[in-house]
This record gives C-alpha cells, sequence and structure tokens, in this order.
C-alpha cells in the first residue's frame, strides 16, 4: 500500500480534546457517564415529528445547551467543544492568531440550505425575510471559525457525509505533516435536524428503541447531535509550548466501495481498503491495534460488514466498542466524537461496555465490550462508514506506558 | 509542487463539453439564460439565471439508470465523463489509486428541497427516501465513484468562496504524498428557485455581469459543474498548475458582479497587469473559478488567451509559449491563485 509514510516529517500530535453530546457537555463528563454505562436516548424534544411513536434521539441536555453566539444550533455546539479542547491543550484564541491555524470540520447538517420554516413561507408565496439565507451564508463551521480565530492556514469544511468528523481530521492530519499549518482545529459537529430525522426515518433505519450496536436484534440507528474536536499540533508547536501531545494522530486512511448510495459492500471492500492504509500510514500491524471504536451504527447491515471486516483483519479477541450506544450517530460530528472517545480509551486504558449490547448475533462475527475493559496496548483504530460508500479509518498513538 | 491538469470536463450554460466552450469563448455559441418571474415582498422580479442543458449524458450512462439521478448529480456525471474523455492519459487499472474531491458551495439544494415538498405537501411520514439520500453534499461524489468504479478516497468540501483553493491543495497533497496516481475534482452548483428567491431579494436590477463594476452589484445566478482530472507533473504535455502562485503574464479575474472580493480585484486593476473576466459567460457562482480555469487551460492547449468579456488588454491575444496565465479568487479577508502554462515554463 502506497501512502505518505515516505514523505512523513512533522508528525502530527494531539495536544487538546473536546466534545459535547447528549453524554454530557465535557469529555470528563462523557466519559464518566459511558463508564457508568449511563445513556439518555429519548422522544426528541426540540423538533416534532407528525409520526406515531416518534423514534427516541439522543438530544444535548437543556440544561448543557447555553451557548452563545451564532445563530446556528451546530455551530454552537462546535463552538462549546472548541473551547473546551483549546482549554485541554491550554490555548487561549491570541495564542492561535500567532501561529499558523488550519481549521477542518466535518458536517452535514451544518452546511444544508434547507431551512423548513423559510422554506414553507415561500413555497406558500408568503415572501419571507431572507434572514435565514444570510444565516446560513455566515455559519459555514470552517470559514466561521477561521474567521473568529484569524486562521492563516488552509480551511476545509467537509461534507463526507458520517465519515465528515473523521475525515476532517485525517486532513488536518496531512496539513500538519506536510507543513502547510503549525496547528489545527479538527472534528466534526451536527445538531439534530427534524429534516434529518424525517429522512432517516424514510428510509427505515431508525430504530424505534435505544440501540444496540453489534446485537442480533438490532433495528437501526438513533439519531443524536453534538460536537467532537481536536487540536492538533506539529512537534516542533508543541516544543515551542514546552508541551508534550496527549497522543499522536499516526495513521489514515479513506476508500470508496463504489457499489450503493447507502448499503455497505457486503464485503466491505472500501473499509478493509481503508483500515490497510491507516495501518499503512501508521506502520502498525494489525496486532498492534489495542482496541477499535467502530461506526456500531446499530443497523443491520453496517453492523454486519463492519463485524466481519474487523473479524478478517485483527486478532480474534481485539476489543470492539461501538460508542453510538452513548451519543446516537451524530452524523457529521460523529467521527469527530469517536476519536476523541478513542484517544481518551488510551489515555484512561480503559474502554466503555457498548450498552444495549445483549445477544450475541454470528452474522457480525465480533462480540462488542459486555463491560468496562481495560487497555492494554498504546493504538486505538477509530473507523468511520458513510452514506456514499465512503470509509474511512483513524489511528492514534500513545507513548508506551 | 506543480500538477498535471489531464482533462477538462465543463458543463455550463454555453453547453456541455470543451468544443460548446470553445464555441462560447469564441462568440460563435451564446449562454442559455432564461427569466425567471419570482414574486419578493416589493414586487415581482424578472430573473434572468445561466442555465445548464445536460446533453450527452447517455454516451456514458445509460438511459435507464439516469432515472433516479437527480439533476445535479448527471452535471457531475458529465462532466466527470467528459473530463476523462478529454485526457491524455487513461485512468489506471487499480482505481482504488484514484480519488475525487468534489466542491460546491450549496450541495444538492434542490433536491433538499423536493424532499420537503414531500414532508409539507403529503405528511412527515411521506419524505422520499431517494431523494433525502440524493439530497446529502456527497451523493454527486459517491455517485461518480459507483458509475466509475472508482476505489479510491472521495472527499465533498463545501466553504464557499474558499472552495476551489481546498480542493486544488487537497489534490495537490494526495498526488504528492502517494495517496493517489489520479484526482478528479469538480466543482459547480445548481440553480434553484430558493437562491433565485434570496438573489432577487438581494439584488437591485438585472441586467448584465460587470465584473469589473465593484461598486454596483451586477450579479445574475449561474449553475454549471467543471471536472478535471488531474496528475502529477512529470506526466503532463499540455497543461500544468500551480496554486498559491499568482504569477502569470495574464490574470483571470472570478470576479462576477459580486462585491465580495471586489476589492482584491479592483486592486489587481490597478496594478496594471493584463486581467479579463469570463463571468459573463457562465454567470455568477461563489465557486465560478473553476470556469476561469478550465478557459485558461483551454487558452494554454491553443496558445491563445480567448477574447474576453471584460478586460483592460485587447483579446484575443496570442499566449506565448513562456507565457503563463493566474486565475485569482478573491473573498473577503483572503484570496487564491493559481498559475497555469505549459509544462516547460512550470516544472
Amino acid at each position: 500500500v502506497k501512502t505518505g509514510n515516505a514523505t512523513k516529517k512533522k508528525p502530527a500530535g494531539v495536544a487538546g480534546l473536546g466534545c459535547i453530546c447528549a453524554a454530557g457537555a465535557r469529555v470528563d463528563d462523557i466519559m464518566s457517564a459511558m463508564y457508568a454505562g449511563t445513556r439518555k436516548a429519548a422522544a426528541p424534544q426540540r423538533i416534532q415529528a407528525d409520526i406515531a411513536d416518534p423514534p427516541p434521539v439522543f438530544e444535548v441536555p437543556s440544561n448543557c445547551d447555553k451557548i452563545e453566539g451564532p445563530s446556528s444550533r451546530t455551530l454552537r455546539l462546535c463552538l462549546a467543544a472548541v473551547e473546551e479542547a483549546l482549554d485541554n491543550a491550554k490555548l487561549t484564541a491570541s495564542d492561535l492568531r500567532k501561529v499558523r491555524l488550519g481549521i477542518a470540520l466535518g458536517t452535514t447538517v451544518g452546511c444544508t440550505l434547507n431551512n423548513e420554516p423559510f422554506y414553507r413561507d415561500c413555497k406558500a408565496g408568503k415572501n419571507p425575510e431572507i434572514v435565514p439565507v444570510s444565516n446560513y451564508l455566515n455559519s459555514n463551521p470552517a470559514i466561521y471559525l477561521a474567521g473568529l480565530f484569524k486562521a492563516r492556514g488552509p480551511v476545509a469544511t467537509l461534507a463526507n457525509a458520517c465519515s465528515s468528523g473523521t475525515d476532517a481530521i485525517g486532513l488536518a492530519k496531512s496539513w500538519i505533516e506536510n507543513g502547510l499549518c503549525d496547528m489545527a482545529i479538527a472534528g466534526g459537529c451536527d445538531e439534530l435536524s427534524r429534516i434529518a430525522y424525517l429522512g432517516f426515518f424514510a428510509l427505515q433505519i431508525i430504530s424505534p428503541a435505544p440501540c444496540k450496536p453489534f446485537d442480533r436484534t438490532r433495528s437501526g440507528l438513533n439519531l443524536g447531535e453534538g460536537a467532537g474536536v481536536m487540536v492538533l499540533e506539529s512537534l516542533d508547536s508543541a516544543g515551542y509550548r514546552n508541551k508534550r501531545p496527549l497522543a499522536y494522530v499516526t495513521g489514515y486512511g479513506s476508500a470508496c466501495d463504489a457499489y450503493h448510495p447507502i448499503t455497505p459492500h457486503p464485503e466491505g471492500i472500501g473499509l478493509s481498503k481503508a483500515i490497510a492504509v491507516a495501518l499503512a500510514d501508521a506502520a502498525l500491524p494489525a496486532g498492534q491495534i489495542a482496541f477499535i471504536n467502530a461506526h456500531g451504527t446499530s443497523t443491520v447491515e453496517n453492523d454486519r460488514v463492519e463485524g466481519r471486516v474487523i473479524a478478517r483483519m485483527f486478532p480474534p479477541l481485539i476489543h470492539v466498542v461501538s460508542t453510538k450506544a452513548y451519543t446516537g450517530h451524530t452524523l457529521g460530528a460523529a467521527g469527530g466524537l469517536e476519536a476523541v472517545f478513542t484517544v481518551r480509551g488510551l489515555l484512561d486504558r480503559r474502554l466503555p461496555a457498548t450498552v444495549g449490547f445483549q445477544e450475541e448475533d454470528p452474522e457480525c462475527v465480533v462480540v462488542p465490550t459486555r463491560e468496562n475493559v481495560p487497555v492494554a496496548g498504546d493504538a486505538g483504530l477509530s473507523t468511520s462508514l458513510a452514506f456514499g460508500g465512503t470509509n474511512s479509518a483513524l489511528i492514534f498513538e500513545t507513548e508506551e506506558q | 509542487m506543480s500538477i498535471a491538469i489531464l482533462g477538462i470536463g465543463p458543463v455550463s450554460a454555453l453547453g456541455c463539453g470543451i468544443a460548446s466552450l470553445k464555441d462560447g469563448l469564441e462568440g460563435t455559441n451564446r449562454p442559455a439564460i432564461h427569466n425567471h418571474s419570482i414574486e419578493t415582498a416589493t414586487g415581482e422580479v424578472s430573473l434572468p439565471v445561466y442555465q445548464v442543458e445536460i446533453q450527452g449524458l447517455d454516451r456514458f450512462v445509460p438511459r435507464a439508470s439516469l432515472r433516479r439521478i437527480d439533476r445535479f448529480s448527471q452535471m457531475a456525471l458529465l462532466a466527470a465523463n467528459l473530463a476523462i474523455e478529454d485526457s491524455e492519459a487513461a485512468l489506471p487499472e487499480d482505481t482504488s489509486r484514484v480519488g475525487i474531491i468534489f466542491g460546491s458551495a450549496y450541495g444538492p439544494a434542490q433536491t433538499s428541497f423536493r424532499f420537503l415538498d414531500g414532508v409539507i405537501d403529503f405528511g412527515d411520514n411521506c419524505g422520499s427516501p431517494t431523494l433525502f439520500t440524493n439530497s446529502v453534499h456527497n451523493s454527486l461524489a459517491s455517485l461518480v465513484s459507483m458509475s466509475l468504479r472508482i476505489l479510491g478516497p472521495a472527499y465533498t468540501v463545501t466553504c464557499f468562496h474558499q472552495t476551489a483553493k481546498t480542493l486544488f491543495k487537497t489534490a495537490e497533497l494526495w498526488l504528492e504524498n502517494g495517496i493517489v496516481d489520479r484526482a478528479i475534482i469538480g466543482l459547480g452548483d445548481e440553480y434553484c428557485p430558493v437562491l433565485g428567491y434570496a438573489a432577487a431579494n438581494l439584488v437591485s436590477g438585472f441586467s448584465e455581469i460587470r465584473p469589473f463594476d465593484g461598486r454596483d452589484c451586477t450579479y445574475i445566478p449561474g449553475e454549471g459543474f467543471v471536472c478535471f482530472l488531474l496528475g502529477r507533473d512529470s506526466e503532463a504535455s499540455r497543461t500544468v498548475l500551480s496554486s498559491d502562485d499568482d504569477g502569470g503574464d495574464y490574470v483571470f479575474l472570478a470576479a462576477n458582479g459580486e462585491r465580495e472580493g471586489s476589492d482584491g480585484y479592483r486592486r489587481l486593476l490597478e496594478s496594471g497587469r493584463r486581467c479579463a473576466a469570463y463571468s459573463p459567460l457562465f454567470g455568477s457562482m461563489p465557486l465560478g473559478i473553476a470556469f476561469d480555469i478550465a478557459v485558461a487551460t483551454l487558452s494554454v492547449r491553443q496558445g491563445h488567451i480567448y477574447p474576453a468579456p471584460a478586460s483592460n488588454f485587447s483579446t484575443p491575444v496570442s499566449l506565448g509559449e513562456k507565457e503563463s496565465i493566474a486565475c485569482v479568487q478573491h473573498w473577503k479577508g483572503g484570496g487564491f491563485s493559481i498559475r497555469l502554462g505549459k509544462p516547460s515554463r512550470s516544472n
């Protein structure tokens, strides 16, 4: 596998982590909730749908939703996570203005021009004010943050559906490695949207109950919302600040299935390729991966394909967790959240149980964590499978402990 | 680093493919502009829109398989196939060595609204799963990957005026780092009535795009999609480009009647450099620089600068073997430029 390894000169360190999701408003709180096995799936509060027995969602609790700022809720969630990540990295906004800062953020809802009330009024001939369009034009996540921090490095809002957050971190990694920036804010953000809720309902892949990743009786996903971001930093920059990175993002790969708009390839060819590229990029054998934070949406097809690929590529007893059991599927934010949880799994030396999982499914082959488990190893893998057949994988490593 | 432009696939109001583009540039073909009547709070507005008529896609894709593919995706699929057809080198057999990077400002907005139509007209449980699937931003890249069996990475980027910069930079990284051997990059947008409504409310009076008039907004919406097949510079025989390089004997400004970036364009015009703008042939689009790059590619190949609807020098004019063209886009607080020339000049 040809990768960027040959030209890699500037490894990307992880300087800080930030998250907000249904499980909590800060990374520590979220990890505590996951280690305690608590989750908060409930009927949607902020969005209403004229559907009998509305399927549960994972919403950011109202007591966590005090963020002020832009009109876009996606952006407000993002800003909350960024604030925590900067605090965790011991950086201020003025510090960021002194470096070449890159911004790579993934989103789906956050880049979609489909304000429903506005469109209803347009359709009804009510000549609505175009404020929602102006708000949309001013709410592009990466552009907004680039303006906020006067970023002088590259800027990208990635809309790669459910792998957006993973790809954003992978792209930012390449910027650092190639010397395009000294630091990068990277991850994903998405609010819960009524349109996405109705769309996934139409696709019949939403579960009527809290999700059960990899379980034999799983019946679909739950939507969620949130943001997960990390501050990446070149080793030169970390050295200049006299800071040791929390971890390193050492491997990234992405590949297409070229198979179906929403269903993964039955043999997972794209996912296998993405993982293989990431392993080669990190120069690690599969046996060195201590655990996998799987995409694990709890849909029949995703978990079957992903489980089979993992079983084929990794040793039989590798730990596999799906943290979507605690966050729901946060779409463009998912890869960002799960990357943060992967780093924390390495730092905490443990993984949470995959809550909801009870019954093994021979079709999935793998059995996810049934209880909190210790992590023995210094490398973790996070995978994403997206609409459109995009598959991506990130590898994080900590220094030997 | 410079990269090779191996093929271009333009789909615009001038038509589909290089021949239509060339005819448009030479004045033997005019852009298709349709007038739309739009009701605003202050009265009815007649909005001209540069619109695409998709032609020739069935040369590449069976007509029956187009049934479930929306119009914007069809533009992208056609542009990708045209770029490959125009290429001086075939795609590698191992398509995991080919990547896709698409960008748009608004994504499949019209398809999103069509999904909403189902919900509004028939109820919350009546949204179309097909329309929802096609309303996701990366559905275009997905469709092209499926149609061409491309197994490498696929990105979709959406950062308004900054999109082209991100696309070309990412392609450069992928090629330089050995992630891929070919990159298909594509940029464009589709007109939809909601965007027309916004334009009708934001702009007072629509007559013609005046790219060099930085005082008044002379925006007229356009649509289209352009794909470029890119490879490493060592493979180029016709055109190479280098990003972040505003050197060049001629400058193509992405000025399109918007006020966004007009200060930057004014400075370039005042600098005395030879500047041209082609947006009156394609319409105003945040990603309109893509069409400028297509025109510049063709200019380098043909060895002359085509007649420009707006320029501060006489066109057409010969382009010397060692001369190059910079395509420049400005936005509030930033800008982007790439330089195109013959391989010997830029390598």
